[in-house]
């Protein structure tokens, strides 16, 4: 036979050894190889261990109250309103949210964020802006920028003359 | 490997294999036919399918998620699942094979959604529980009793440290002795995945466990 450790394919019949799953015949086939291969020995002999562990850990007992609780649950839905049963009913099962909602929620968030943000959107709440006709817009600048220059000049002849023109 | 059939072999007649495959049925699928009852409104073959499979799920979310108010609550959720899902159940496979699917699917969720942070039971239950056990039994001395509570910690903690769809096939195979092919439906992989899961599994096991001969 093939060695088990060799071919993953045979993998089960370890598996099938220590837990005594394995026909006479091919226990017996077994037996014979593991005589010339001390690494299947020394690895059902290990797997036995484990199994052996495995064995002394007890599950928790049944709760005495289990059935009622469960029957209240039952009696409980059977109460709820026709939508939430029907909700129930309608989801093929296994069946949870779990990975669907927070890629629904990103989803929702890139959908809005785009929308704000891509240019040609005009959101229904529009920042404010300069109604004022452009040419206006022009004037009062030309005013501002001529007001600060003649500012500018003012302060220079309370200076004085540069030292240049004094000398 | 599948028996060949000789070609000279007479053939069964339709009415004979009808017969025969309805009498395996019924062995086999007994469960689906409570089941296919509890659809048509009775709840006595519901009490019935609670009965046989209320301790097996108990016992494998248990041992999943490592606490005994989870796994009770998980437990009732399956069922009321199952009671939930009457009207559409269809007996495509095996019943035990669509329950713990339900079973393997909720406990597999509460694991990856971090709730079972520090929230495991303390070995204390698990050892006042077998301790007392023993007590009747044995008279088992303090020594022996933590030696025992010593071991029952390395084997959560081996089992721990799996990851979860390898712990859910561990748990299916060597406590509820379940097929390869079952294992292998409920978890949704191939057969031969399922037996390379488990080999990776057990190898595990073999590091932390094997010096427990």
């Amino acid at each position: 036979m093939e060695c088990p450790i060799q071919t993953k394919e045979n993998s089960e019949i370890l598996l099938d050894y220590c837990t005594r799953n394995l026909s006479a015949e091919a226990t017996a086939v077994f037996e014979l190889h593991m005589e010339i291969c001390g690494e299947c020995r020394a690895l059902a002999e290990a797997q036995r261990s484990v199994w052996n562990a495995l064995d002394s850990w007890d599950a928790m007992p049944v709760p005495a109250d289990f059935d009622k609780k469960l029957y209240a649950r039952i009696e409980q839905h059977e109460n709820s309103s026709w939508w939430i049963r029907l909700w129930h009913r309608s989801l093929p099962l296994p069946f949870s949210f779990g990975p669907a909602m927070p890629i629904a929620t990103a989803c929702v968030t890139l959908c809005i964020a785009a929308a704000l943000y891509l240019p040609g959107y005009s959101p229904g709440t529009a920042p404010k802006v300069n109604l004022q006709p452009p040419q206006t817009r022009i004037e009062s600048s030309d005013i501002d920028q001529l007001e600060r220059t003649l500012d500018d000049i003012e302060m220079l002849k309370q200076l004085g003359p540069p030292p240049a023109a004094r000398s | 490997m599948p028996a060949t059939i000789p070609p000279d072999a007479p053939q069964p007649s339709p009415d004979d294999r009808v017969h025969k495959d309805m009498i395996s049925a019924v062995a086999l699928e007994h469960d689906a036919e409570l089941m296919i009852r509890v659809r048509e409104g009775d709840s006595a073959s519901f009490a019935l399918l609670l009965e046989r499979h209320r301790g097996p799920v108990i016992h494998f979310i248990y041992r999943m998620v490592l606490n005994q108010a989870i796994a009770e609550e998980l437990a009732q959720e399956v069922f009321l699942r199952v009671y939930r899902s009457r009207a559409t159940y269809e007996p495509t496979a095996k019943f035990t094979t669509w329950l713990f699917r339900i079973a393997t699917h909720l406990a597999l969720n509460w694991i990856r959604d971090g709730r079972n942070e520090k929230r495991q039971d303390s070995l204390d239950d698990d050892t006042q529980e077998g301790v007392s056990r023993q007590v009747a039994d044995q008279q088992p001395t303090i020594e022996q009793a933590m030696i025992r509570r010593v071991r029952l910690q390395e084997i959560r903690q081996a089992i721990e440290v799996l990851p979860a769809k390898q712990r859910a096939a561990v748990i299916m195979h060597k406590y509820e002795e379940m097929e390869y092919c079952q294992i292998a439906k409920v978890l949704n992989c191939s057969e031969s995945a399922l037996k390379s899961l488990l080999f990776r599994a057990y190898e595990t096991l073999r590091s932390r466990l094997a010096h427990m001969a």
